[in-house]
């Protein structure tokens, strides 16, 4: 292989690469930071709306639980390495936001100077506010029983179904139609299907 | 619920915690997709990753060293705790991995470095002066017993290795340097540990001085 050539998902999800990351080998996991951490940030940018800045934490954060609990990682656990990377980076972006929508609401209750001088966004400050007062709380706090419901609704779909709606957040049709090789109008079918059946189920709950 | 709205709750949903299991599916889609990544990202994101695992190991800077290792050693020992490479803290610091793998195996002694070299190492490793400055003695301990012949070990099965003979010489010059009791401060070190106090002054590590 080449030396400078980063490595593929194909590659990062073989056995024997798995099986070097859980034997401690550093090199493998430079090649796995260079394979993932560029197209983590990508979908932290996309889908969580970070910043490039703050995108590139998360992933690396992510990327250190990544480090340190890589030889617990069980191969024969079920999902693909990649896959087990990609949720535990979902989930400290979700964190992160939690974060974030504390530490904004935080700031919006301190008194203006101190809100200056602290260096607070205000901007984001005024946002959390209209958002709240129009019940959009951003900290999920409002919406929080409906979200459970469609969880609950999505979990009832099938697997093909609740994959194409998830996927659907995060890509254009034209970019899945390329990965999964089907037309667009194929995708644009599927996912209408899916969205009825996520109405019907929404509507026995 | 119109549509508006089941569309604006999913999205919420598939960002939340609530979210539904993503499959390996979902994940190879989206990672699938390719990301412009220049070098110089690559070598600034594997740097930042080293920095935040040492961070994780020692969020306060290191300030006393209970053992006898020579600098170089107690670079090395807590990389491998780690599990990083020579490489990992080479592009960290910036500097060729050959710098390191010297330094570690004390083919190059810290004091011979430039201390803004070696500044860079224990910005890394978050390391006191103070402590630094006892390591840096146990390497002048060690330099003081060491012999020019190489030692030869085998292993228990018989192999005998010039790897397996090196960690052995080593651990005999820090035995033996144990022993010795502790090294009179040279000139040359007590100078070059003044310049390493400037060197991250300059950096502005204070909290690497105070």
């Amino acid at each position: 292989m080449d030396k400078d050539r980063a490595i593929t998902l194909e590659e990062a999800n073989s056995d024997a690469f798995v099986a070097r990351l859980r034997a401690g080998d550093g090199k493998a996991f430079a090649d796995l930071l260079s394979c993932l951490v560029p197209k983590l940030c990508g979908y932290l940018s996309h889908d969580f709306q970070l910043s490039e800045q703050d995108a590139e934490d998360v992933a690396l954060d992510a990327m250190v639980k990544v480090h340190k609990s890589v030889a617990q990682f069980n191969p024969r656990g079920g999902a693909k390495l990649s896959t087990w990377v990609f949720r535990i980076t979902k989930n400290a972006a979700i964190d992160f936001k939690r974060c974030q929508a504390r530490q904004v609401a935080k700031a919006a209750a301190v008194p203006l100077d101190d809100a200056v001088s602290r260096q607070v966004d205000r901007k984001r400050a005024a946002e959390w506010f209209r958002r709240a007062a129009a019940g959009d709380d951003p900290a999920g706090h409002a919406t929080l029983p409906q979200v459970i419901r469609v969880t609950r609704a999505m979990k009832a779909l099938n697997e093909k179904d609740r994959d194409i709606l998830i996927l659907r957040q995060s890509m254009e049709y034209e970019e899945i139609a390329e990965v999964e090789k089907v037309s667009v109008e194929a995708l644009r079918t599927r996912y209408s299907r899916a969205l009825d059946r996520l109405r019907i189920e929404l509507q026995k709950d | 619920m119109n549509d508006e709205e089941i569309l604006k709750l999913l999205e919420l949903t598939i960002c939340s915690e609530h979210s539904p299991e993503i499959s390996d599916e979902v994940a190879d889609a989206i990672l699938s997709r390719s990301e412009e990544c220049p070098p110089e990202k690559t070598a600034r994101v594997r740097a930042r990753f080293v920095e935040k695992v040492i961070l994780m190991l020692h969020p306060l800077p290191v300030r006393e060293i209970n053992a006898k290792w020579p600098l170089g050693r107690w670079f090395e020992a807590i990389r491998e705790s780690l599990r990083l490479t020579r490489e990992d803290v080479a592009v960290a610091i910036g500097k060729e991995v050959i710098f390191v793998e010297r330094l570690e195996r004390g083919e190059v002694l810290p004091w011979e470095c430039e201390p803004n070299e070696v500044a860079e190492l224990i910005r890394l490793f978050r390391l006191h002066l103070n402590a630094a400055s006892q390591l840096v003695n146990n390497s002048a301990a060690v330099n003081q017993v060491r012999g020019v012949r190489s030692a030869a070990a085998r292993s228990r099965g018989g192999h005998a290795s010039s790897e397996r003979g090196d960690s052995t010489k080593r651990a005999l010059e820090m035995f033996l340097a144990h022993n010795a009791g502790p090294a009179k401060p040279e000139d040359a070190v007590s100078e070059w540990l003044d310049a390493l106090r400037l060197a991250l002054r300059r950096r502005g590590l204070n909290e690497l001085v105070d």
